[in-house]
């Protein structure tokens, strides 16, 4: 008798005594800087076993098991250090997760798509002129020149006044071409790419053709703290030993600002 | 409250421990009175409290904040997630860089803006202001689509998607040629003369020399090259195009009257829409196939929406 009571003790005990801890965990993951958890090993790995099932069950389908994306479809990569939104800090993958990406909400990532040049009507949100094929194709070789890659120099050169004038791909993308996170416009002198694989025809089509990538918002589906430990795993993942702090100071030095 | 009576002969200098072990017993014993005061007390506790909560404008309120929120104005959270994505594009610092003074004050600029949130509710702004509307119509829709935008469709869904709405995946066609105008009255005499160009044309003879030679001109309207269909078709016009998508590379066309004079299309390249394979059309498949399933959802919530309400229309507006 004595000995049940104490057992049924232990076991309410045990239970009270994890459920505490795990709500005390909640508690620090939600309240803490997202970019200060990185370096709380306790609650880096209590972020990573809430986030794995999640992720499993809500991203996996897009982003893939092993997160590589889907370059078919415009699935980024998130384990390749590019971020198209942002820097990749806990706080902006986050928001992302939240608001999604294009996802019909007023706190949405949804600044700019990539025009459609080959269709008559190129963009939805303002006046963009349609390009020719050639025009097209000039394009393609100034953006090979960006990258470093062997191009024809005539194109090439005929490709940059379009980038820079009639075209509006550096409103974007920028002049020289590095993008823009701010507004989810891809770099395009690194090599990474988001749709295709950087080749002539694949360059063409995503001018031609455009694109508006679409990432659901989860604010009404996960809890915050699902949220908050998804944003944590990710942003880890994509860029292991290095914080989130370590990166707002670096953005933050990178555009100049006081850190 | 003496609700306790002492039982006959009790003496009043009996052991303690006895008196003591008595007065739980009688607290043990139902006690008709006792139990009326007590129910009556808890009725008026509660009714006290029932009567704070209804009459009182804050309503039932919590004194502890979850921890995913900075901020509970009337029960409603202000999300840290949120003041932080606001304080970051506030002051472009991240985070951790930030005052408190900074912090302050865009904590009191949110509790400010959902109190203003919550007295439009109040003032039921959603019935007449249409970008409030709008807002609620996105995010429902958002909400129906969720499911659909997170699931990935199978390879055979795809493939079968595909199958059924072959027609709609083709290349783009894209067209350059010379549009050549014999200006003047369309007459006899005007479209002899521009059959004897295209005759020559499609003998081989050089463009430059049959143009000299007949008086042609270029039209001008589609000297840039190639073109897509599309830009072809607002060039040269409905008819004209209709001729030149029908023309191989190298192909003359018979000439064609118009109102400026007769036109005669010399087709340089002719790239013409061919159907797609799948792998060549995935994307456009999954994303058409789920704007399909979206489509679907979102008519299968206003269906049921529709069943649940009750609409009534006026007359004549059936």
């Amino acid at each position: 008798m004595i000995f049940g009571a104490i057992l049924a003790a232990l076991v309410l005990g045990g239970g009270l005594f994890l459920s505490l801890r795990t709500a005390n965990l909640y508690s620090r993951l939600l309240r803490g800087d997202p970019d200060a958890i990185a370096e709380k090993p306790e609650l880096a790995r209590f972020a990573a076993s809430v986030a794995k099932p999640v992720y499993d069950r809500r991203c996996a389908s897009c982003h893939g098991a092993d997160m590589k994306g889907d370059r078919s479809r415009g699935v980024p990569n998130l384990i390749d250090q590019d971020w198209l939104y942002g820097s990749g800090r806990p706080v902006e993958v986050e928001r992302t997760i939240l608001y999604g990406i294009r996802a019909s909400l007023p706190r949405t990532w949804n600044l700019a798509d990539m025009p459609a040049f080959g269709q008559a009507n190129p963009y939805r949100r303002y006046k963009v002129a349609p390009l020719s094929p050639g025009q097209i194709k000039d394009v393609v070789e100034f953006v090979r020149v960006l990258e470093r890659k062997p191009a024809d120099p005539l194109m090439a050169s005929r490709g940059g006044k379009i980038f820079a004038d009639t075209g509006q791909c550096f409103d974007c993308h920028s002049t020289d071409g590095a993008g823009d996170s701010a507004i989810g416009a891809p770099n395009l002198v690194d090599d990474i790419w988001l749709y295709g694989d950087g080749s002539r025809q694949s360059v063409f089509n995503s001018i031609a053709h455009g694109h508006a990538g679409v990432c659901p918002a989860w604010s009404t589906v996960l809890k915050p703290g699902q949220v908050r430990a998804l944003a944590i795993y990710i942003s880890n993942l994509a860029k292991p030993g290095r914080s989130g702090t370590a990166r707002a100071t670096a953005a933050s030095q990178q555009q100049g600002r006081p850190s | 409250m003496n609700v306790v009576d002492r039982p006959a002969g009790a003496s009043v200098a009996e052991a303690p421990e006895a008196g003591a072990a008595r007065v739980g017993s009688r607290w043990s014993q139902v006690n008709p009175t006792r139990s009326l005061l007590m129910m009556a007390a808890g009725a008026v506790l509660g009714l006290t409290i029932a009567g704070f909560g209804l009459f009182s404008a804050r309503g039932t309120v919590t004194n502890t904040i979850p921890p995913e929120d900075v901020a509970l104005v009337n029960n409603k959270p202000v999300l840290v997630s949120d003041f932080i994505a606001q304080i970051e594009a506030e002051t472009g610092l991240p985070y951790s860089q930030t005052t408190p003074a900074q912090r302050r004050k865009v904590v009191n600029d949110m509790i400010r803006e959902e109190l203003f949130v919550q007295r439009g509710l109040e003032l039921d702004f959603p019935a007449s202001d249409p970008d409030t509307r709008s807002a609620l119509v996105a995010a429902v829709e958002q909400q129906v689509a969720a499911d659909v935008t997170s699931q990935q469709p199978t390879e055979k869904a795809l493939r079968d998607y595909f199958n059924q709405h072959r027609s709609e995946y083709a290349s783009d066609g894209d067209i350059n040629l010379h549009e050549l105008v014999l200006a003047g009255p369309v007459d006899a005499a005007a479209m002899a003369k521009a059959g004897a160009a295209v005759k020559a044309l499609r003998a081989g003879a050089p463009l430059d020399k049959v143009m000299a030679t007949y008086g042609l001109k270029e039209s001008g309207r589609v000297s840039d090259g190639e073109e897509f269909y599309f830009a072809a078709k607002i060039h040269l016009g409905d008819k004209l195009f209709a001729v030149a998508r029908t023309l191989p590379a190298g192909a003359v066309s018979d000439p064609q009257p118009a109102a400026d004079g007769v036109h005669i299309l010399s087709i340089i390249s002719n790239h013409m829409p061919v159907m797609q394979t799948y792998e060549d059309a995935k994307e456009k498949v999954f994303f058409d196939y789920k704007k399909v399933e979206q489509a679907k959802l979102e008519a299968a919530d206003e269906k049921y929406l529709r069943s649940k309400a009750d609409i009534r229309l006026a007359k004549g507006f059936e």
